[in-house]
């Protein structure tokens, strides 16, 4: 390369007298990319024209957009107002096997179906809640030691706040119930 | 703002690297809960926008594990052949090395089709994949290079933007979602409720001290544009190591960390001063 840039090698902690500058033939015809580093004024345009719809879009999603607008929807994680006065739930799927125990199942590692994954599907699984019946039955298909199952609940566990301090123990309170055949 | 001023060509070959070596870690590891979701009911899928518009697969037990092995494959050899690169640039094995990051890119794409479309969508991937997407505009790129080029400025512009926006833009939908009184709720009593770990529980019995917390993310958020017009290096990179801490507190009390975003924000490291080994360089030298 440059005589300048070698010259640093021997003593790297020397100042470099070319910090950043342009130092030997650079372009590229497909970039648009002229030998002394500029733009020709050709990608120059197209970058911007994408630079301004992308920051349309995203400022788009920003104020009317949804989730489902991803990558450009809303930034809205932890982004609602919980009164310091609210309950808080979290939700957990749980089913009774055929001996009569209560065991958790855990979607999270088994599915990937995380807790907020859960909670986004709940209003739609309290509509229909034979979703947790198709959702045993993956479930058992990707954990074949998962013992036979006779009833499948989303379960929430709620934790009421008085000025923002949790208060009292968690209760629990089925949200959907489907019976298995 | 100056979207063109130059920005030297080795910093774009160490965000290669970077975000390269992290696609298989985010995969498989940090997004770990993904490739099971093919094995998800169809019932769940809530197809994302851009998915109903274009010809793109719904995730299943087939696709989901093909577009994982795709994607790891083509980020490890673009990252693999950038280090290889610093040795010598040749004509070929850039254009290699570009095609590949828009392969990489496309790819990831889609593996947040397959993240994100279960009824949870994740808000740390935008500045990642306008990363992702901007790589592949930059040509001859190699480690340690001091060149500085329009085109690797405009790249590492439009990336700094992505994550600045992506602060800002958190600000203004806690105002559209929460409201002005956002500041005070108990938005952050909930979070540590729902996830905190021992080291804050205890805030739970001092609610000041999550509203403070609520306000300074607030005030920091609208202020991050500044990051954009900082002439000062120094104060530039102590506010970005500011960042990073900030985030790692956000770990340790929640154990959230926004990885991609994270990637993303050392497009404002001088990346490119990080020393490519001695031996490498003299056999460039030789070489020429």
């Amino acid at each position: 390369m440059i005589g300048a840039h070698a010259g640093t090698i021997a003593h790297r902690r020397a100042p470099r007298r070319c910090r950043d500058a342009y130092a030997g033939p650079v372009g590229d015809a497909g970039t648009g990319e002229q030998t002394s580093g500029t733009l020709s004024p050709a990608a120059r345009t197209w970058r911007m024209a994408v630079t301004v719809v992308v920051l349309l879009l995203l400022l788009a999603g920003s104020l009317v957009g949804t989730d489902a607008w991803f990558p450009v929807g809303p930034f809205k994680m932890y982004a609602r107002a919980t009164s310091p006065d609210a309950t808080i739930t979290m939700l957990n799927v749980e089913a009774v096997t055929v001996t009569g125990e209560v065991v958790p199942l855990k979607t999270d590692k088994v599915l990937g179906l995380r807790r907020a994954e859960l909670e986004g599907n709940a209003p739609r699984i309290a509509e229909d809640p034979s979703m947790l019946g198709a959702l045993a039955e993956d479930y058992r298909a990707a954990a074949p030691e998962t013992p036979e199952l006779v009833e499948v609940r989303l379960v929430g566990t709620r934790v009421p706040m008085k000025d923002g301090r949790a208060v009292g123990e968690g209760t629990d309170e089925v949200r959907a119930v489907w019976v298995l055949e | 703002m100056r979207w063109f001023e130059p920005v030297a060509l080795g910093r774009i070959a160490a965000l290669r690297v970077i975000a390269y070596l992290f696609i298989p870690l985010d995969a498989l590891v940090i997004t770990y809960w993904a490739p099971r979701h093919g094995g998800v009911p169809e019932e769940f899928y809530r197809p994302l926008e851009f998915v109903r518009w274009l010809p793109v697969p719904r995730p299943t037990e087939l696709i989901v594990p093909v577009a994982a092995v795709l994607l790891l494959v083509v980020a490890l050899t673009a990252a693999g052949m950038t280090i290889a690169g610093s040795r010598a640039a040749a004509r070929p094995r850039d254009t290699v090395i570009r095609a590949l990051g828009v392969l990489v890119a496309v790819l990831y794409l889609y593996w947040m089709v397959v993240a994100m479309s279960y009824g949870k969508v994740d808000h740390d991937r935008f500045a990642f994949l306008v990363l992702l997407f901007v790589l592949p505009t930059v040509a001859g790129a190699r480690l340690g290079d001091r060149r500085a080029t329009e085109s690797a400025g405009w790249a590492v512009r439009a990336v700094q933007v992505a994550v600045v926006l992506t602060y800002f833009l958190a600000a203004i939908a806690k105002l559209r979602f929460g409201g002005l009184a956002w500041v005070n709720s108990g938005t952050y009593a909930r979070a540590v409720i729902r996830r905190g770990t021992v080291l804050v529980n205890w805030t739970l019995q001092v609610p000041a001290v999550l509203v403070a917390f609520q306000w300074f993310t607030v005030i920091f958020e609208l202020l991050s544009p500044v990051l954009l017009f900082l002439r000062n290096e120094r104060v530039r990179l102590a506010l970005v190591f500011g960042l990073y801490g900030f985030h790692a507190m956000t770990y340790l009390a929640l154990g959230i960390a926004f990885w991609p975003h994270l990637v993303a924000l050392a497009a404002f490291l001088p990346l490119e001063r990080i020393p490519v080994r001695p031996k490498r360089r003299s056999a460039e030298r030789a070489a020429q």
